[in-house]
């Protein structure tokens, strides 16, 4: 039973602050992935967890316990590497055995344990194989039971998908999210993938330049970006700029510089603002003429020219402009549109957040 | 096109094999024909027929220097392994002003060629040299019975002064070839620092230290200059000083080619060693 908290954490990097004042708290038994693009602080931020850097000020606790001083040896923290860092020279029980030795425990204590942990991810029979004989998604297995073995009040887990292929990257975030919740260890996750954030956490920050923009649990995130950073990193997102003109019931009004009048759902905005409206792909509908609707849909329904169109396998994705916006937009394969054609689409005004600029 | 050939004539050799003749034959003459040629000699006594004359005689002088030879060369080449391991550790694992001084320091004995250091430990080790005096002043000696170092002990002073900084060089670089994140594995998994050394690092780097303790070895088996100027023909001395004494007094090539057979079987296990280590590398 372990919760991490970190306070007022600042680390800096000459004058360029890696970690701005950094407040979190994960809760026993709780995934929660640190997500940003690079240098955005995730790593540092990991490190300073893990004891491999000192924070500038800050406090680090554990359950209470202050190990903002303690060295990495003593924390209690279990690590996972992007490249594994299985040692070459050690068998796959011998990485494992390394941790419970240095711990002094019992030989048949160790056996014990290096074998449920070997189960736990499913490599039983792995056990007096070298790192160079496993295939990547095994040393991630085996890296992942090493640092589980210990039993860590904490896991941190460093990009370890990132250098696998896609297909076996996709088969392991299932494999992860298993393992967390069988092991049930508090673990903070890194990663620039979003997708991969959204499969096996509970909590997702979003980190940038150091500071927390947003967290909150994978589809808040999703759906209800706080600002345009967040709208941009979380999914494939068009931008239309606009100042808000006025409000109609819990929808906010936005009129762009070249005329078009949208209607979405505003956060915070206030009447003459300049904002962004986040357009996400999925929510663009392709309007047929026999669906055209009136009442308040009526608003929100735009002709627009098809720039680009490619064939992605199960979807089409395409582009599409009115006058100066460009936005992105799918559709299923059987619906295929050309390119050149003009085509009328909705934008649902419940799903078009309008945040500041 | 080579495969058919091959399938009718078997084997043949490409053409671009051509490209290894200037190589192989400056092997041939440089290395291979004075090899083959001093161990054929080695068996011919005064004479001009076979036997072994020559060996019987340098059994019978020179044992003594054989295995001064050899005691000299292993513990030159352990000491200078084990000081230039824990300083490149040291190297790897701290980042201070002090480190980074000493790693720009370390490199300098090796562009001096090993007659200035014979020059410079004649000077320094020598009965009324630096050192002597030095440890006079500390009133740690009397200068009037100084330290004789003209023997194994200046020896070795003079092989790990010039050796080691070759062998940091080679041990070195392997450990910073081992990434950070080894090191950051080990020690979250409770591993301190002499575990971190001993079980982690070392292992890791075992093939550059193998063949930096493969590569001095030789280099110690081969000296002349430092032993000829430290200790020249004093008993006991090494097998070089004892080939070049035979050719310079004696012109006897015979026995000074037997001589220089026993520093090939010396140096043969660990050839082979760093032979096969090397090409593992390129398997």
């Amino acid at each position: 039973m372990s919760n991490l908290k970190l306070i007022s954490i600042l680390k800096k990097y000459g004058k360029v602050k890696a970690i701005d004042n950094l407040n979190l708290e994960v809760q026993d038994g709780e995934l929660v992935t640190l997500l940003g693009p690079s240098g955005c602080g995730k790593t540092t931020t990991l490190r300073t967890i893990s004891g491999f850097l000192a924070p500038d000020s800050g406090d680090i606790y554990i359950n209470d316990r202050r190990i903002t001083d303690i060295p990495p040896e003593r924390r209690g923290i279990g690590l996972v590497f992007q490249n594994y860092a299985l040692w070459p020279h050690m068998t796959v029980f011998q990485n494992l055995a390394f941790g419970l030795q240095m711990r002094k425990l019992p030989k048949d204590e160790i056996k014990r344990r290096v074998k449920q942990r070997l189960e736990t991810v499913r490599l039983e029979e792995y056990e007096n194989r070298y790192p160079r004989e496993l295939s990547g998604g095994q040393q991630q297995r085996v890296a992942l039971a090493r640092a589980l073995v210990l039993e860590p009040d904490i896991l941190l887990l460093d990009e370890p998908l990132s250098n696998l292929d896609a297909l076996l990257r996709e088969k392991m975030r299932f494999e992860i999210a298993r393992i967390h919740k069988e092991s049930g260890v508090t673990t903070v996750y890194v990663t620039h993938d979003q997708t991969e954030a959204m499969v096996i956490s509970d909590r997702i920050i979003i980190l940038n330049k150091g500071r927390i923009m947003q967290q909150g649990k994978p589809e808040d995130i999703y759906e209800n970006p706080a600002n345009k950073f967040v709208a941009s990193f979380m999914g494939n997102t068009s931008f239309i700029n606009g100042t808000v003109v006025g409000f109609n019931g819990k929808y906010t009004l936005v009129k762009t510089g070249d005329g078009l009048t949208i209607y979405g759902i505003g956060r915070k905005v206030k009447k003459g603002e300049n904002v962004v409206i986040a357009v996400r792909p999925e929510n663009v509908q392709f309007v047929l003429p026999p669906d055209i609707r009136g009442g308040m849909k009526s608003n929100n329904l735009f002709s627009m020219e098809i720039e680009r169109e490619t064939y992605i396998g199960e979807v089409v994705d395409y582009q599409l402009r009115i006058k100066s916006w460009s936005i992105r937009a799918k559709s299923a394969v059987s619906n295929k549109m050309t390119k050149g054609e003009t085509v009328k689409i909705y934008l649902d005004p419940d799903k078009m957040p309008i945040l500041s600029e | 096109m080579f495969a058919d050939a091959r399938k009718r004539r078997g084997f043949i050799f490409p053409p671009y094999v051509f490209l290894l003749f200037p190589a192989v034959l400056f092997m041939l003459l440089i290395y291979a024909y004075p090899f083959i040629s001093s161990v054929i000699r080695s068996f011919i006594n005064k004479n001009g027929a076979l036997s072994f004359d020559n060996y019987i005689k340098s059994w019978d002088l020179y044992l003594k220097d054989i295995l001064f030879t050899f005691s000299i060369t292993i513990f030159n080449t352990l000491a200078s392994g084990t000081i230039a391991v824990l300083l490149s550790v040291y190297f790897r694992l701290h980042d201070s002003v002090i480190s980074r001084f000493l790693i720009n320091l370390y490199r300098l004995p090796i562009f001096i060629p090993f007659v200035v250091v014979a020059q410079m430990m004649n000077g320094f080790l020598a009965p009324h040299g630096l050192l002597n005096i030095a440890l006079a002043q500390l009133k740690l000696i009397d200068l009037n019975n100084p330290l004789q170092l003209f023997n194994f002990i200046g020896l070795s002073f003079g092989f790990i002064w010039k050796l080691a900084p070759f062998t940091i060089l080679i041990i070195y670089g392997g450990f910073q070839m081992i990434d950070n994140s080894y090191i950051e594995a080990a020690r979250s998994s409770g591993a301190r620092r002499l575990n971190l050394i001993i079980r982690i690092l070392i292992p890791m780097n075992k093939p550059s230290i193998m063949v930096a303790l493969v590569l001095i070895y030789s280099q110690i088996v081969g000296t002349f200059t430092l032993p000829y100027m430290l200790i020249g023909g004093k008993i006991p001395t090494t097998i070089t000083v004892d080939i070049a004494h035979r050719v310079n007094y004696f012109m006897d090539f015979g026995v000074a080619n037997a001589l220089g057979v026993f520093s090939y079987i010396l140096v043969f296990v660990t050839a082979i060693y760093y032979l096969k280590t090397k090409a593992r590398e390129v398997k």
